[in-house]
């Protein structure tokens, strides 16, 4: 367990501690929308993906998506949730004209998963309360002159919110929760959780307590579109309440609102207060029916659950030998790991495989995708890699040349053998071409040689160099330190 | 807005939404959505919505066991006859109550029909009343076979008050 969390005032010494819940939206990856059959693609034109039913035309039904429903059963089954086999929708009302119906369909009382969570690596284990089913609104659009625009293209797309109990107490742990749910949500494929797409969306509440105290007024703040953000404002958050506090004028104390995180001044500010709070008057959607799924249906679902990271972490260390730190980058997302074991099997050399992907790979994509690979967007493919890692193996090329060749596969793609060709990073195989290489760089060094023989072998790395740039880095070093000594000790 | 009234009010969303409910409903779809936003707004919702979603359930229960012992049950569909176009128009109460009989039928989910059974002289004038048939929930067809019995084995389907007048083609009033 890591020290106690919480935030020390240095004005008054007292210990103040978070306690933090978390709200997350998440988009389910169906092919249709939740209650019509119109298609759910990000980046078409405005309302091109539109019809009666989700542009609310008097008259019309919805009719639940049962793919959807699959989906969230099996997010929920991911997460250790009880799923229920009867739940139901129910109408959230509000106006605005990004929601056509005038409410939106969500599931209140009766939501069809309660319980589960995830668990930490510092031992605290993250109770969820519930996730329930809901239909995405529209876009409005403010920025155009002084007309509103409205893109409904987004209404009625599915979505699960997943709601956690108070059990969070510091921004580390916030982000950790967040980053393993992501990936549990990636690996059961129920969401690519794109979160510059808005596939995922989070929202903190949080209050400041001092440490034994009971709880405090709560804020929620919304805006969060990136992991970073919620980190930066549950940081500054925690401080505005604790000066708040401390300042000891009630007037200037948290009051229970909601509040917008503005990334571009690192501050949060008021969007609603309670007084404005909306009452959404939640009742029974009378236009569908209850929500069944079967036990067999639920089993049948738990059945198709994929391994998870953190089983999968662990088999890598525990079967294929790997670090924890190795394991743990290739399993940050499960299209890394999915590629990740496809090289590993092709190339039957898993320690060489993630040596290469978590290293090599990561570091290359670390300035465009904040140091999680994004695989899919890649031009190599896992039997490049593992051509590559045969090719090192072999001795035609070595690693500082298969680096090179890899840069140009991820951007460009190709035939790793190949490009060892046309980049002219062949290893020199010929050994009286390498022997003459060796000669040469023995000249004139006779202190080297009496300390090789007596025994001081790692004197020779000093001509490791002369040999690899007369080579012009086509020689294979561990072939060229081979030469070397046996020059030294047949002298 | 592609369907009916559009109000622009003072320029803002909800200045619009406003103007245009206000023109665009009567005074009765008022009365209910106030009512109705009422019973669901935070604080009143389990006094009134909950308490009603219970006695609905009652309700239901009530008519399962009516239908435990009969398979339709018939009586009259509204407790008096027609009354005058806007006559209880300042005592909604009263309108309301002229729902009585075909309301809990609908709050229990149960299929039901009206079929004329006679008239009645009030006023001096004959007026029609209905019978309605309610059976127990999904009994859909058999509610439509015994209304169709009915009206085969009378003739208060075909009959006409005194002062209707039928057209060549025996069409409509
Ligand atoms: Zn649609």
């Amino acid at each position: 367990m890591s020290a106690t969390p919480g935030y020390v005032s240095k004005k008054t010494g007292v210990r103040w501690v978070p306690v933090i819940g978390l709200e997350v939206h998440c988009q389910l990856g169906t092919r249709t929308k939740l209650f019509c059959g119109c298609e759910v693609q990000f980046g078409s034109p405005p309302n091109s993906l539109t019809c009666a039913v989700c542009t609310a035309q008097p008259g019309t039904l919805p009719v639940l998506n049962r793919e959807a429903l699959e989906l969230a059963v099996r997010a929920a089954l991911a997460l250790g949730c009880e799923v229920r086999t009867k739940s139901k929708f129910d109408r959230k009302n509000y106006f605005y004209c990004d929601l056509p119906k005038g409410y939106q369909i969500s599931q209140y009382d009766e939501p069809y998963c309660t319980g589960g969570g995830i668990q930490l690596s510092n031992g605290r284990f993250i109770r969820l309360t519930r996730i329930h089913m809901e239909e995405d609104a529209g876009k409005a659009i403010h920025d155009r002159g002084s007309t509103t625009l409205v893109d409904l293209n987004r209404a009625g797309v599915p979505l699960i919110e997943s709601v956690t109990e108070a059990d969070v107490t510091t921004a580390a742990e916030a982000v950790e929760y967040l980053t393993t749910l992501k990936a549990i949500l990636q690996y059961v494929g129920v969401s690519d959780c794109d979160m510059e797409k808005g596939e995922l969306r989070c929202d903190v509440n949080i209050s400041m307590r001092p440490e034994g105290e009971p709880w405090r007024t709560k804020v929620e703040i919304k805006n969060l579109n990136s992991f970073r953000f919620v980190e930066a404002a549950i940081e500054h958050e925690a401080w505005r309440q604790i000066e708040a506090y401390e300042s000891g004028d009630p007037k200037l104390f948290p009051v229970q609102e909601t509040r917008l995180w503005d990334p571009a001044r690192n501050v949060t500010r008021t969007m609603r207060s309670k007084e404005s709070a909306h009452d959404y008057r939640y009742f029974a959607e009378p236009d569908l029916p209850p929500v069944t799924i079967s036990k067999v249906e639920i089993e049948r679902l738990r059945g198709c659950i994929p391994e998870l990271p953190h089983a999968r972490r662990e088999r890598y260390q525990k079967e294929l030998g790997l670090s924890a730190y190795d394991a743990g980058v290739l399993t940050a997302s499960r299209a890394l790991a999915d590629f990740f074991e496809v090289v590993a099997r092709l190339s039957q050399k898993p320690k060489d495989a993630a040596n290469w992907i978590a290293n090599d790979l990561a570091r290359e994509f670390a300035d465009a995708t904040l140091g999680v690979p994004n695989v899919d967007a890649m031009a190599m493919k896992p039997n490049d890699l593992a051509e590559l890692i045969r090719l090192v193996d072999e001795g035609a090329v070595n690693v500082a040349g298969a680096r090179k060749v890899l840069r140009v596969l991820m951007k460009d793609g190709g035939r790793p053998k190949e490009l060892v060709k046309t980049l002219g990073l062949e290893q020199v195989q010929d050994e009286g071409q390498l022997e003459a290489w060796c000669k040469e760089a023995l000249v004139g060094k006779e202190k080297i040689v009496a300390d090789v023989k007596a025994g001081k072998t790692q004197a020779l790395n000093a001509l490791l160099g002369p040999v690899m740039k007369a080579s012009k880095g086509t020689a294979n070093p561990e072939r060229v330190k081979e030469i070397l000594l046996r020059l030294v000790q047949g002298a | 807005m592609r369907y009916g009234v559009r109000k622009d009010g003072s320029g803002s969303l909800a200045s619009m939404y406003g103007a245009t409910r206000d023109a665009g409903f009567g005074p009765e779809v008022k009365r209910r959505i106030l009512l109705g936003t009422y019973v669901l707004s935070a604080g009143y919702y389990d006094a009134w919505y909950g308490r009603a979603l219970k006695v609905r359930s009652l309700l239901r229960r009530d008519f399962e066991q009516a239908f435990e012992h009969v398979d339709v049950l018939a009586g009259p569909t509204s407790p008096t006859a027609a009354f005058r176009l806007g006559e209880k128009k300042d005592d909604p109460v009263a309108m309301y109550l002229a729902d009585v009989l075909t309301v809990p039928v609908s709050l229990a989910g149960l299929p039901a029909i009206s079929v004329p059974c006679g008239f009645v002289d009030e006023g001096g004038k004959r007026l029609p009343i209905g019978l309605q048939l309610v059976g127990r929930a999904r009994a859909d067809a058999r509610v439509l076979r015994v209304a169709r019995a009915f009206e085969s084995a009378t003739d208060f389907a075909r009959a006409r008050p005194p002062h209707h007048v039928s057209t060549a083609k025996g069409g409509a009033a």
